[in-house]
Order: C-alpha cells, then sequence, then structure tokens
C-alpha cells in the first residue's frame, strides 16, 4: 500500500491530536476484530486457527515429545513457518526467538516434569497461511503480526491436552520408560484449568507510538505513520521480558521518550485482562466435530 | 508385515471399512474468502487439506517473480507446504524435497488439462496447498481441494477432476487408504476428469502384478466416481443457498 | 524453410500431424504405433566395467556405474546406499541449457516450444498451404489465441516433450528412474553391506545424455540398469573381527571382481498419446454410450464444419471407439506434438514397478492395460536384449583371459 502525503499526513495528524482518531474508529485500546477456535488437529496435543478480518491467519500446533533430560532450554522448541517467505530468514529467526523466549520466561516447566528423569519436550510449530499483499514489501510490517501469533500459541497451548501417565513417577532407580494410558478421556490438559497451579503462557501485545499517543494492535495504515513500535509481554497478570522497540515504520525514525514506554505498558496492562479472558473463553469451548472449523 | 491386520478374513480393514468404503469425507469451499481467491478445505479421514487460489491475475505482478506469460494458456503454479505438524511423529520437509517437487508438477498437470485454457492466456493462477495433517492419500487429498478450489474462484473448468488411491492387499483392492495401509501395501493413485472412465492421472510407485491392475483401476475409478458425486453435492449446496440469498 | 529456435520446421509438423491423425494413423518413419526403434546396447570400455552405452533409433544414452566405500546411512547400517545422477545438458540437444533453477513450479518455458499448432483443414493441398502459413504466424507470433472451435489442437502439453518445461522434465525424469530401478529394489542394498553399521558400498550410476531424440526415459533405464549387470566390484574381505578387523580390497588381479546382486529387471517404456478431438469432447464425449452420442454430436457440429467427416469416419471405426493414438518410443518430433505420456516400468515376471502417467489427455482405462500389455511385450524383448550382449561380453573376457582358471561367472545376477 502506497500513501499519499495528505493521507499520511491527514492519519498522522488525527493520531497525535488531543483526542486521538483512528482510521478504523478504533479507540486507543480496541484491537480489530479476531476470530479463534482450537483443538482442531486430532494428530497434534494441541492446535489453534486465530484469523484476522484482512485475511492474515496463523496455525499453530503444538505437539508433545517423551524426552530424558532436565536442560529447561531445549523443552520448549518453536518454529514458524511464513507463506511466500524462505525457511531461516533472519525475520523468522527473530520472531521464533522473541516467541520462544517470552514462552520460556513465562512457562512452568513443572507442566512438563514427567517424572524423575523423564520430562515432556514441546514442538510449537506455527504456520502463516496468509499475508496480505501489501505485507510483504516491508519487512517491518511482518512484526505485527508477532501479537496474532503470540495469541495463536497461547491458544494451542491452552487447548493441548497430555496423556495420563501410568508408569511409576520416581523412576530415579528403575531402568524403564515411562508408559501412559490409551485413554484420552483421562487426559489431562498441560495448563492446568483450576485456579492454584495454573499458569499463564506470554501473550505479546503491540504497541504504535505517535507523538504522544499510544495505540495498540495498529493497522497497516497506521503503521505508516508510526514513529514508534514497542512489543510488551504480558503473562501471569504481569508484564515481563521481552520489552522491545521495534522499527514499525521506516518513514521517520525518531529517538523513543522513555515515559511513552511507560504509557504503552500501562496500555497493555489496561487491555490484557480482557484479551487473557477472551482467549480462555475460546479455549474452553469444546469442538464436537473436527471440521466445523473451517 | 505389520502388528496389525489390514484386512480380516471377515472383509474388514484396519479402521473397521469394507474393501470399497470411503473414509469419512467432508469438504466445504470459501473457506478463506478475504486472503484467495477461491479456497477449499478437504478432510478425507484424517487427511486434511487446505487449498487457496489467487488468480487468474496478471503474470506481471505476482510475487514468485514474473514468469514468462504463455499466449494460450494460463500459467499454473503449485506450491505444496507440509508443516512439520502434519504427520503422526514430527517431520520436516525440506522446501527443496524432491518428492513434493514431484507431486506438484503432478497436480499442475493434471489442472492443465481440466481447466479450459483458452480462457485464461497470459494469467497466472497461483495453487497452494496446506497439508494440515497426513493419514495416507496425500495426492488425491491436494487435488480434490484443488478441484473445489477453482470451483470456488469460478475459473472455468471442463468438469471435476477427482481422485484417489486403492492399495493392493494380496489379491483384494482397497479404495482410499489409510497411511497405516500405504506403509506395508502397494498402491495407485488415479485421477479423473468428469464422470468418464478414462483416466488423467495414473501413479503408482510399488510393486503390483500386472494382472491385478484392472482390479485396481476399476475400484479406483469408482472410487472417483463416488468422490466426484461427494464434492458435486456440497458445491450445489451451497449454490443453492447462494441463489437464495440473491432473490 | 529454416529451423527457429530448436522448434521443428513447420512441414515437417504439418506432415506429421497428417499422418497421425489418418485412418489408420502412420508413422513418419512408417514404424507401428506400438513398435519400439531398434535398440542397441554397447559396452564402452573393453577393459572397464558398467560403463554401457545405449542407443534407441537416434537417443544416444551413456551410463557409468561406480562405487565406493562409504559408512551406511544411520538408520539403515545394513544397507548399502545407491544415488542415480541424471542431468540434462545442452549436450544432448541445444533446445536444453544447463543448470536450470529449481523453481519447478514455476518454471517459465526455457525456450518457447511449439505450444500449440492450429492446423485447420488439412484435406487438400491448397487448404493445407494456407493453414501452414497460419501455423506458421501462430509460432512466430505465439499470441494467435486458438479461439477457433473448428481448429484441431495439438501439441501443448508436451508432457515429456523437449524443453517446454525442462525444470519439470528434469525432476520427474529422475524420479521416474529413482523410482523405477531404486525403489523396485533391482539392486539389493543388503548385499553392499561390507561391516553392519560402519562400513559399506555406495554405488553410484551417473547417466548421461549424448544425443536426444524423444524418449529419454526408456533409453535411461536401460542404460542403468544394464550398467548394473555389468558392474564389478572389486573384492573385500575383512580379516580379524571387533576393533582390531581390517578390511582388504582386492584389486581385479588379484582376485576375480564381484558382480552387483541384481534382483531383477525393470524397463521403461513411455506411451505418447494423441487425439484429434479437442479437450471438451476428450472429457465430455466420453460418457457417450457411446458411438451414438458421439455421431450425434459430431452431426450437430458438422453443419457449419465441414472437415468433421473425416473424423466421422474415425468414430465410424469399431476399434477405434475412443479417439486417442498411442504410440511407443516417440521420436523429438513426435514428443513435440504429444498431448499427454505415460510411462509403464515392468519386468519380466510381469511385475509393474512403476506407472506414472500426469496429467495430459485422458486415456481409455482399458487402453492403459492393452498398453501394459504391450509394454510387457517389449520389456520381454529388450531383457533378451540386455541378457545377450551381457553374455557376449562376459564370453569376450573370458577369451580374453582364457588363461587364468580362476573365471567365475556368478549366474545369481540375471537369473
Amino acid at each position: 500500500m502506497v500513501l499519499s502525503v495528505a493521507e499520511s499526513a491527514f492519519i498522522y495528524d488525527s493520531l497525535v491530536s488531543s483526542h486521538p482518531s483512528r482510521p478504523d474508529s478504533r479507540k486507543p485500546t480496541q484491537y480489530r476484530p479476531l476470530k479463534a477456535n482450537c483443538g482442531f488437529l486430532p494428530n497434534s496435543n494441541g492446535s489453534s486457527r486465530i484469523y484476522n478480518p484482512d485475511g492474515t491467519e496463523c496455525i499453530s500446533s503444538v505437539k508433545a515429545k517423551v524426552i530424558r533430560s532436565n536442560n529447561i532450554s531445549d523443552l520448549i522448541n518453536v518454529e514458524i513457518n511464513i507463506f511466500g517467505e524462505k525457511d531461516n530468514t533472519t525475520l523468522c529467526q527473530h520472531l521464533t526467538t522473541l516467541i520462544k523466549e517470552s514462552l520460556n520466561d513465562s512457562f512452568d516447566f513443572n507442566a512438563l516434569k514427567l517424572t524423575d528423569k523423564y520430562y515432556f519436550q514441546l514442538y510449537i510449530d506455527i504456520s502463516i497461511l496468509y499475508l496480505p499483499e501489501d505485507f510483504r514489501y516491508s519487512s517491518y510490517t511482518f512484526y505485527s503480526i508477532l501479537s496474532l501469533i503470540s495469541m495463536g500459541v497461547y491458544l494451542a497451548l491452552k487447548s493441548a491436552k497430555l496423556p495420563l501417565l501410568v508408569s511409576d513417577k520416581k523412576d530415579f532407580e528403575v531402568e524403564e520408560e515411562p508408559t501412559f494410558s490409551d485413554d484420552w478421556e483421562v487426559s489431562s490438559y498441560l495448563i492446568p484449568r483450576d485456579s492454584i497451579s495454573t499458569f499463564q503462557p506470554a501473550l505479546v501485545f503491540i504497541v504504535g507510538i505517535a507523538g504522544n499517543t499510544v495505540i495498540i494492535d495498529p493497522s497497516l495504515e497506521e503503521e505508516h505513520v508510526l514513529e514508534h513500535g514497542v512489543c510488551v509481554t504480558w503473562s501471569n497478570s504481569k508484564i515481563t521480558t521481552p520489552i522491545q522497540s521495534l522499527a514499525l515504520s521506516t518513514s521517520n525514525n525518531k529517538a523513543i521518550k522513555p515515559n511513552l514506554v511507560i504509557k504503552s505498558m500501562d496500555l497493555v496492562e489496561q487491555v490484557a485482562g480482557d484479551v487473557i479472558n477472551a482467549l480462555n473463553t475460546i479455549s474452553e469451548q469444546e469442538i464436537d466435530e473436527f471440521d466445523v472449523v473451517f | 508385515m505389520s502388528r496389525f491386520e489390514l484386512f480380516s478374513p471377515e472383509g474388514l480393514r484396519v479402521d473397521g471399512r469394507r474393501y470399497n468404503e470411503l473414509r469419512a469425507f467432508d469438504c466445504s469451499i470459501n473457506t478463506h474468502p478475504h486472503s484467495s481467491d477461491g479456497s477449499a478445505y478437504i478432510s478425507q479421514g484424517n487427511t486434511k487439506v487446505l487449498c487457496l487460489i489467487r488468480g487468474p491475475s496478471d503474470t506481471l505482478t505476482t510475487t514468485s517473480g514474473a514468469t514468462a506469460s504463455s499466449a494460450d494458456e494460463p500459467t499454473i503454479s503449485v506450491s505444496i507446504i507440509q508443516p512439520p505438524y502434519a504427520t503422526t511423529e514430527r517431520k520436516s520437509t525440506s522446501r527443496t524435497d524432491r518428492r513434493m517437487a514431484e507431486l506438484s508438477i503432478i497436480i499442475k498437470r493434471a489442472l492443465q488439462q481440466c481447466i479450459v485454457k483458452k480462457n485464461y492466456s497470459r494469467t497466472l493462477i497461483e495453487v497452494s496447498i496446506t497439508i494440515l495433517q497426513l493419514d495416507g492419500s496425500l495426492l488425491p487429498a491436494c487435488i480434490n481441494a484443488a478441484t473445489l478450489a477453482l470451483i470456488d474462484a469460478g475459473i472455468s473448468m471442463y468438469d471435476y477432476i477427482s481422485a484417489c488411491n486403492v492399495a493392493l492387499y494380496d489379491t483384494f483392492p482397497l479404495v482410499d487408504s489409510n497411511s497405516l495401509e500405504e506403509n506395508d501395501l502397494s498402491f495407485l493413485t488415479i485421477g479423473i476428469i468428469g464422470n468418464g472412465d478414462k483416466i488423467n492421472l495414473l501413479l503408482m510407485e510399488d510393486k503390483v502384478p500386472l494382472d491385478k491392475l484392472q482390479k485396481l483401476i476399476d475400484l479406483g475409478i469408482t472410487g472417483c466416481h463416488n468422490i466426484r458425486q461427494l464434492m458435486d453435492n456440497v458445491v450445489r449446496e451451497i449454490g443453492i443457498d447462494l441463489l437464495s440469498k440473491k432473490l | 524453410m529454416p529451423h527457429i529456435d530448436n522448434t521443428l520446421p513447420i512441414p515437417n509438423i504439418i506432415t506429421l500431424h497428417s499422418l497421425l491423425s489418418g485412418n489408420p494413423p502412420l508413422r513418419p518413419s512408417l514404424r507401428q504405433l506400438t513398435e519400439p526403434r531398434p535398440l542397441e546396447i554397447s559396452i564402452a570400455s573393453s577393459t572397464e566395467y558398467g560403463h554401457i552405452e545405449v542407443k534407441l533409433g537416434e537417443t544416444y544414452v551413456s551410463c557409468k556405474v561406480s562405487a565406493q566405500i562409504t559408512s551406511p546411512y544411520e538408520d539403515r547400517p545394513f544397507e548399502g546406499t545407491f544415488a542415480i545422477g541424471t542431468e540434462i545438458t545442452p549436450m544432448c540437444s541445444p533446445a536444453f541449457t544447463s543448470g536450470v533453477n529449481a523453481d519447478f513450479s514455476t518454471a517459465a518455458p526455457a525456450i518457447v516450444p511449439a505450444t500449440a499448432i492450429s492446423v485447420n483443414n488439412i484435406d487438400s493441398n491448397k487448404e493445407g498451404q494456407t493453414s501452414a502459413t497460419a501455423a506458421t504466424n501462430n509460432i512466430n507470433n505465439n499470441n494467435n489465441n486458438n479461439n477457433n472451435d473448428n481448429a484441431v489442437t495439438m501439441g501443448g502439453g508436451a508432457v515429456m516433450g523437449l524443453a517446454a518445461d525442462q525444470a519439470a522434465t528434469e525432476i520427474l525424469l529422475s524420479r521416474l528412474i529413482e523410482k523405477a530401478v531404486r525403489r523396485s529394489n533391482a539392486l539389493d542394498l543388503e548385499s553392499l553391506c561390507i561391516i553392519a553399521g560402519q562400513k559399506c558400498w555406495a554405488v553410484r550410476a551417473d547417466v548421461r545424455f549424448l544425443n536426444y531424440d524423444g524418449n529419454l526415459v526408456d533409453a535411461a533405464s536401460v542404460a542403468v540398469i544394464t550398467a548394473l549387470l555389468h558392474y564389478r566390484k572389486p573384492d573385500v574381505e575383512v580379516i580379524g573381527s571387533g576393533e582390531g578387523s581390517e578390511l582388504v580390497m582386492y584389486d581385479e588381479k588379484q582376485r576375480e571382481m564381484v558382480p552387483l546382486s541384481v534382483l531383477h529387471i525393470p524397463i521403461c517404456v513411455t506411451f505418447q498419446f494423441f487425439s484429434t478431438e479437442s479437450v471438451e469432447r476428450n472429457i465430455k464425449g466420453e460418457n457417450a454410450n457411446s458411438l451414438v452420442n458421439n455421431k450425434n454430436y459430431i452431426k450437430e457440429n458438422s453443419d457449419n464444419d465441414d472437415d468433421d467427416l473425416e473424423r466421422m469416419d474415425i468414430d465410424n471405426d469399431a476399434p477405434r471407439g475412443s479417439n486417442e493414438i498411442i504410440i511407443v518410443d516417440a521420436t523429438a518430433e513426435e514428443e513435440l506434438l504429444s498431448q499427454g505420456s505415460m510411462t509403464v516400468t515392468l519386468n519380466s515376471n510381469k511385475e509393474l514397478c512403476q506407472i506414472s502417467k500426469s496429467g495430459g489427455l485422458n486415456v481409455d482405462s482399458v487402453r492403459i492395460l492393452e498398453c501394459c500389455q504391450i509394454a510387457s511385450d517389449i520389456v520381454n524383448k529388450w531383457t533378451k536384449e540386455i541378457k545377450k550382449v551381457l553374455a557376449a561380453d562376459i564370453e569376450k573376457r573370458r577369451d580374453l583371459r582364457a588363461e587364468r582358471v580362476l573365471s567365475v561367472v556368478n549366474d545369481r545376477s540375471t537369473e
């Protein structure tokens, strides 16, 4: 998309005015409508599909594998595959690291612990099925899918079920591989649904900054005129790392004011609760038939 | 041989089907109205495939680089993506995998034959297929999904192209094979345009005695016709639905 | 008329087309439709093993087998490795370029081939002349939309045809040979194991296409399998056991070389399909029950189209209820016109190892079964030919080294 000088000036002015207004008349704290469902891939432990009305679509899958290791850092593996992009581009790698680090920080690894020696290893695979044409001309705009990906991963993890262990938990002395119950009825959720032992995988929020205005979930038009972007991670009811500044726009790279970072974190605190509630509601909906998703 | 009895003396297969029974077949079209010109989702048992079609579009403004346009037929580009989670055991497939390359050429050539080529000279039709889940019958599912997506995109075609796999157990042909059967048995992929007996696509990679071929082909043709009927029902249903909304 | 790029001279195409669409269809060389060109197998070197040259008409293919010792794949400790290299270079025909990039799915035609040739009327000489001009225009300008419903369109999807889609051709060709020889277990990989999990033979078959005149696949498959049968690997022996074991390789002078264990002889036979009717009729006309409908269809059309009469005659011909013309072992010219191809791989035990027909003209299942039967006969003929050549060569080499007592011929390989 190419905006004319007048258009971008208009969008910029209305964003920085004392009563900021966004081109699609959203409130600064308002997301674009999103649709999602989860648990539709019978071959995966957990899965989710989340999509924007503009067609951006993210399918995530969580698969668990039993490994004998206690090296926490390789328990979670993330792989991102973007439509039309080659694997292992710096962009894919950057997105992968961001997601992986945010998860590692927020994850309760006790949920993955099977026995004294064995752990579940999680493979989180994400495919971005489609990106609007305009996205492909600028690699910066790719970061705007970061938030979508993190929500997809959240849903997939929330819907992930693990089989019931039937062998002994204390296998420090014995040489045996863990065995599981064949019955999926007795499987348990990876992230417990009771209120005590539960935890929240990290969510990443993208905040756009223009003048003194901070807005959540900037659209493509807004990204063209924004001065800055900040990605803020939220998990377990508080803001956590990584917090990064993102170059959302190439147009005018001014330095970022510290108070704006604080302001964007406040913004995230305002919306995060609602987002988590909405996602939880979706993940708790049972899907009777796999194919209704499409 | 495998731990499973692939075909019991009573005539039942591992998943309890008879030899000529298809797996649960489900499909829908126009699943991604915003991100593509035509889209379809198909599920044959546990094989689930998404197909998005973009085009016909100008050949110059493609994402995959400018391609020479042909004066009397569309340029069809087919890409197949098999994400690592598609198989039961997680497995990464490289994008330069020769088998995938072969599959996409085969799909491209099969589609070329059923599109009314002269209507789309100097255009590009991009077909991108995502395999969400794989449990045998990969090529047939891709082709069936592509047909439906082409219909959804409104591209003129002579008829449906439908495909199905037939495996051979001893002397019994088994239609619409799943991955357990395909691991242990020889199988044949058949693709048919329309409702006739003429074969558009025939692919077999394992050994089969020559005298068994006819049985396999015969059952395959019936299977293709059944699948075509199932797809046609869905398309017509959606068509009636659309018409009723217009009035 | 001079050659335009690498397309055929126009008169040839017209001739070829009219011959093939005649009744009965004829080939320019007056070969039978189902008769392959003579196969000539020669052993390239009188001292070396496993270097074979195969001539199928003017198509000329050479294959060399080599082996070296490596370590096996981790997941297959009891098996050796086998790889086949096929690369099409400009050597065989200037129509091919070397080092085509691998973006197969969108690959543009390397050279604009004779994509579609409209031949309107080929009944009379005079009209034939005009149509030749039309065809010339079509090729030269290549912007003539074939909207003319009367036009008989040929070519286009030359499936295995020339450089139309070289990247795709290369991939399909290498996969075909791979499936025909490797996947069908023609070479017993377990016999290549020397020490399980540590040492094994890695066998390579490299195919070079020396001249292209159609049907590279069949020639290549014969070349590969003959070269494998002919190849002798040096004898090796493991001395000692456990950690201190040593591998000793004996050269030709010390010990008789060992043939590879080839379990069966798969041979590819490629068919090309032609049709004089339009794609639409090929698809729609088929559920015609059958001739009656077909005829009606033609009559409706023939009001404004006189030259359909010729096709009607064909339809009246009972044995050719469906209109496809099937030929075996096509030349380059014929491949250019082809609307579809199918490669069948068989061995002499009447086992199908591989079939591949991707797209192209739709062909009746009955005809396909017929094709397999024809292929089976050709395979038997060619298998005999291969065995004859190999036996003659063994004799020759034995004569050369008549003084050697050790001579042992391991007949297991060729049944």
